[in-house]
């Protein structure tokens, strides 16, 4: 006989349903205010608070006095539209004017400044208890920025579809550009509603139900209150080699009663873990974190966001620092700019490698400029002046690059590029300009885009240590003049363009000619091209 | 009546007056950008993809105070020396010089040469700044701008890649700061550094010269929530890869709001840079630099279709999957001709046997078997003597890095391709 009683007790007590991790303040401390009604069985009280948690019903009113009378039919185009997308990624959520509304909508000319900045806000948002009016009443600034501007179309979009978001009890997001991604800023472009809010919105509206169901059916219930404890609050990756994946343990305690979700959001792609779960009362998850370094070097510090649903911490932030030490360098003594005499020149390039890197070179090709390549292993010190580094001792590969006779006038890029032992950088490479002769700085002019203005551009000659002249110089665009002058220093040249201002609209291709007194190098043609719009 | 707290929240806004506050006219309102390392479209290591030229012009159009406003960018927007960079540096120099106060003119513009020198200057409209360089018959740059209240110059963290750049021998980055503060004193304006130092070098910087009143430095790592100041010097950053506009208003003596700005898919592409943008695109077409990308030896290639004809459930489950259609997804995009892109978009790129362009090598335009499991020309001839690799995550990785694909999980991504004997 005691059997079926005792299961008839147990069905009536239960732990409140648990809330998803990304959940509204106000709408967690609602929830847990009915939650403890319903286990002190205080269930008239249950019920009217339960009566006003949100629903899929949302009785709204619209007050557009303020609004200019021609932008009135269209904000409400705006808001029926948004009501549509809404009710069509919430299954069942209708809206329905009323005097007595859930979500009230209004607008002022402009609205306080937000605390510790010069923006006013773009709207407000008040939350009222039961019984005290609207349960969300969402304020839209009819300008905002600083100097004011007016409201778009699409910002009364976005807080309109803020304010429903916050009704069916979803939490400010910091992903920009979703529904709950709202900014004060102006300038903003349409939100749409994320499949992730529609689905937690969903699930939320599902926990209102059955808080209603229970309290009308008097049931009693333990609130959820699970609570979240982190170990460590802060990661700590040391100094690694670039490239290392680094793996970080975090532990999350749930001290609470109830089941612990979690959501976790980094700032950077460079982690891969699990971003979500959920953690028993009482018990503890491991959370595997990896974090890959190889597209950084020096101090690097990332940030990990942690959601909840402890009332007491819904969102935590978790630094994650690391110093990451470059694995190689490729120094060229002199710069990336090699100047080629006749007869041609051998470069050397240097691979340093750090300590424990794990990367041998296995072959070396150089690429774009006919040339050849040989490499050693290297140990010798070096300063990197690029890096800011002085001579130290360093060790890895010399590169010698011979760039041969064949190399025709002019300035030409190549590329290094070394084939490795290491996984993670299997092909490494360096760029190298090689100049030769008489060379044009640009050597190609882009002149952007024109209008009606006359410009002016320059381009410089150069052939270090050896003195050549200009003979001339002519452009084969109608709308371009050319003239040239030395600079002091022997060997140079500076020749100026000039556009007129009167081409047609259109793009432009067209050569610059530059004839020297030099026999290998008689005509240098230099390409120019833009736009005149 | 009890009532928790939170239900009265108001979602951190100011809930008491209604009212706007008149413009102050003593206050400076500065937009910086900067950093973005070659990102000029909207940067992959965040999801939803954040920054880009685009958006940052939109942001600076909307955030703008009127003839209060001081556009700043803190340079090193490209990473390289290639071609690529030199076209990517003229489209940047284009695009922020229709915005910009003062650009500074970085390290990694520095080593893309005096000639790049002048056309980026004439691009930007005379606005690149650096204080490195001293004056000379081919140097084209200001060593420092006024704007406003201030005066902006931009030193680099070593004086090392301005070696000869002008013709003469660059002032020393120690030296350069000093100059700028001194400069500063005497026409009567407050030092604003555009540095690429990071944030220790900038806090060293600020206890050495109190008088800098912000000092821009650069950082791998997202700008601090919060402004940070030395002193009476306002220390920001605008974060790595060009993902972030910062707002800074500042008052007579203080700070008087500071945001960072994360430019989501919220902003929408500003019109000029977009056709800017465009240019840039078509001038790598048109340049044909795919062809010209190194490109190492290897077996041949044979194209997919091949391998399904023994390998038909495997080929079935490719043709359903991305992989199949990853080049048109990028040539969709603009991107098509893209050397930045189509590696991770089509098969055997970098090797001499592999993808040339959609018309030559149609049977490669797309992330085929190959792509993972090598070039199958000997397989496929003598399938049962030469047999093809097994491959694993870490061929997936190479494409799928944090950059390009932030939310990649090797076991979920496998699940849509899953083949083989081991699907």
């Amino acid at each position: 006989m005691f059997l079926p009683l005792l299961f008839v007790v147990a069905l009536q007590s239960s732990i409140a349903p648990e809330l998803p991790a990304g959940v509204g303040s106000e709408f967690q401390a609602a929830c847990l205010e009915v939650e403890g009604r319903l286990e002190a069985k205080d269930f008239a009280k249950a019920q009217r608070l339960a009566s006003h948690l949100p629903s899929l019903d949302v009785p709204y009113q619209w007050s557009d006095a303020n609004v200019r009378p021609a932008d009135r039919t269209h904000y409400i185009e705006i808001r029926d539209r948004l009501f549509k997308i809404w009710g069509h990624m919430v299954p069942g959520l209708t809206f329905k004017e009323s005097t007595k509304p859930a979500m009230k909508f209004g607008f002022e000319k402009v609205l306080a400044k937000v605390p510790d900045s010069d923006l006013p806000a773009g709207a407000a948002l008040f939350f009222s208890p039961p019984g005290e009016g609207p349960m969300v009443e969402s304020v839209i600034g009819l300008t905002r920025g600083n100097p004011a501007v007016e409201v778009t179309d699409a910002e009364v979009y976005n807080e309109t579809s803020y304010a429903i978001g916050r009704y069916l009890g979803l939490a400010p997001s910091p992903i920009p550009g979703s529904a709950l991604g709202r900014t004060d800023l102006p300038g903003m472009g349409f939100a749409s509603v994320s499949p992730i809010e529609a689905s937690r919105a969903q699930e939320l509206m599902a926990i209102t139900q059955k808080l209603r169901d229970a309290a009308e059916h008097k049931k009693t219930m333990t609130p959820t209150k699970p609570s979240v404890f982190l170990d460590p609050v802060k990661l700590d990756g040391a100094t690694v080699l670039q490239g290392k994946k680094i793996d970080f343990s975090l532990q999350l305690t749930n001290r609470g009663n109830s089941t612990l979700n979690y959501w976790l959001q980094p700032d950077c792609g460079c982690f891969s873990l699990k971003r979500s779960g959920k953690v028993e009362a009482g018990g503890s998850a491991l959370v595997q974190i990896r974090m890959d370094t190889t597209q950084y070097h020096g101090p690097v510090e990332k940030k990990i966001a942690l959601f909840t649903n402890d009332p007491a911490n819904p969102s935590i932030l978790l630094p994650v620092t690391v110093n990451i030490r470059p694995r190689y360098q490729f120094i060229r003594p002199g710069g990336s700019v090699v100047v080629v005499p006749d007869g041609g020149a051998n470069v050397d390039v240097y691979l340093a490698i750090s300590e424990g890197a794990g990367l041998d070179a296995t072959s070396a090709d150089f690429h774009g400029i006919a040339g050849t390549v040989k490499y050693v292993p290297w140990k010798g010190v070096l300063a990197d002046p690029e890096n800011g580094e002085g001579a130290k001792p360093r060790t890895g590969y010399k590169f010698t690059i011979h760039l041969d006779d064949s190399l025709p006038p002019g300035r030409a890029s190549g590329t290094l590029s070394v084939e490795t032992t290491n996984p993670d950088f299997p092909s490494i490479r360096f760029n190298l300009s090689a100049q030769k002769g008489i060379v044009a700085l640009p050597d190609q002019l882009y002149m952007g885009e024109l209008g009606g203005r006359p410009v002016p551009a320059t381009i410089l000659l150069s052939r270090p240590h050896s003195v050549y002249k200009i003979l001339g110089v002519a452009c084969d665009l109608a709308s371009f003049s050319a003239k040239f002058s030395a600079l002091p220093q022997p060997g140079e040249y500076k020749v100026e363009i000039t556009y007129d201002g009167k081409a047609t609209i259109g793009e432009f291709h067209g050569l610059l000619t530059i004839t020297t007194d030099d026999p290998k190098q008689p005509k240098i043609l230099v390409p120019i091209s833009g736009v005149v719009r | 009546m009890k009532i928790a707290p939170l239900v009265f929240a108001c979602a951190g806004l100011a809930c008491a007056a209604w009212t706007g506050a008149p413009r102050d006219d003593s206050n400076w309102t500065f937009l910086i950008s900067g950093d973005s390392d070659g990102n000029l479209s909207p940067c992959g290591c965040t999801s939803p993809m954040t920054g880009g030229l685009r958006r940052r012009a939109t942001a600076v159009r909307k955030l703008s105070v009127g003839d209060r406003t001081i556009v700043l960018d803190n340079g090193d927007n490209v990473a390289g020396t290639a071609r690529q960079d030199e076209l990517k540096a003229e489209s940047v120099a284009e695009i922020l010089g229709r915005d910009c106060n003062a650009i500074a003119f970085k390290a990694s513009e520095a080593k893309l040469g005096i000639g790049e020198m002048q056309t980026l200057q004439r691009l930007s409209k005379g606005n690149y700044v650096s204080s490195n360089l001293r004056e000379g018959a081919t140097n084209p740059l200001m060593r420092t701008i006024e704007a406003g209240d201030f005066l902006i110059g931009s030193v680099a963290a070593s004086e090392s890649p301005f070696n000869r750049l002008a013709g003469v021998e660059p002032e020393s980055s120690a030296r350069a700061i000093e100059q700028l503060v001194s400069d500063a004193e005497n026409v009567g304006r407050s030092a604003v550094l555009l540095y690429s130092g990071n944030r220790d070098q900038a806090e060293s910087v600020a206890r050495s010269h109190p008088t800098i009143k912000i000092i821009v430095y650069r950082s791998p790592n997202d700008p601090p929530k919060a402004v940070e100041t030395v002193g009476t010097t306002t220390l920001v950053t605008p974060g790595e890869h060009g993902k972030y506009l910062l707002r800074l208003t500042m008052g007579q003596t203080e700070v008087k709001s500071y945001t960072p700005i994360s430019l989501g898919p919220e902003f929408e592409d500003q019109a000029d840079a977009s056709r800017l943008y465009r240019t840039y695109l078509d001038r790598v077409d048109r340049e044909d630099l795919l062809s010209k990308l190194p490109k190492s030896s290897s077996p041949k290639f044979v194209g997919s279709t091949k391998c399904g004809s023994c390998h038909a459930p495997d080929f079935k489950v490719w043709k359903l999957s991305a992989h199949s259609h990853a080049l048109k997804t990028l040539e969709n995009d603009g991107h098509g001709r893209d050397p930045d892109c189509v590696s991770c978009h089509v098969t055997g790129l970098e090797k001499k046997g592999g993808f040339f362009s959609h018309a030559k090598t149609p049977l490669l335009a797309m992330v085929g078997c190959e792509s993972c499991h090598g070039a199958g020309a000997t397989h496929s001839a003598a399938p049962r003597k030469v047999k093809m690799p097994k491959v694993g995550e870490s061929h997936c990785i190479k494409c799928h890095t944090p950059s390009n694909s932030p939310n990649f999980e090797f076991l979920t991504y496998w699940n849509k391709i899953r083949h083989g004997k081991r699907g």
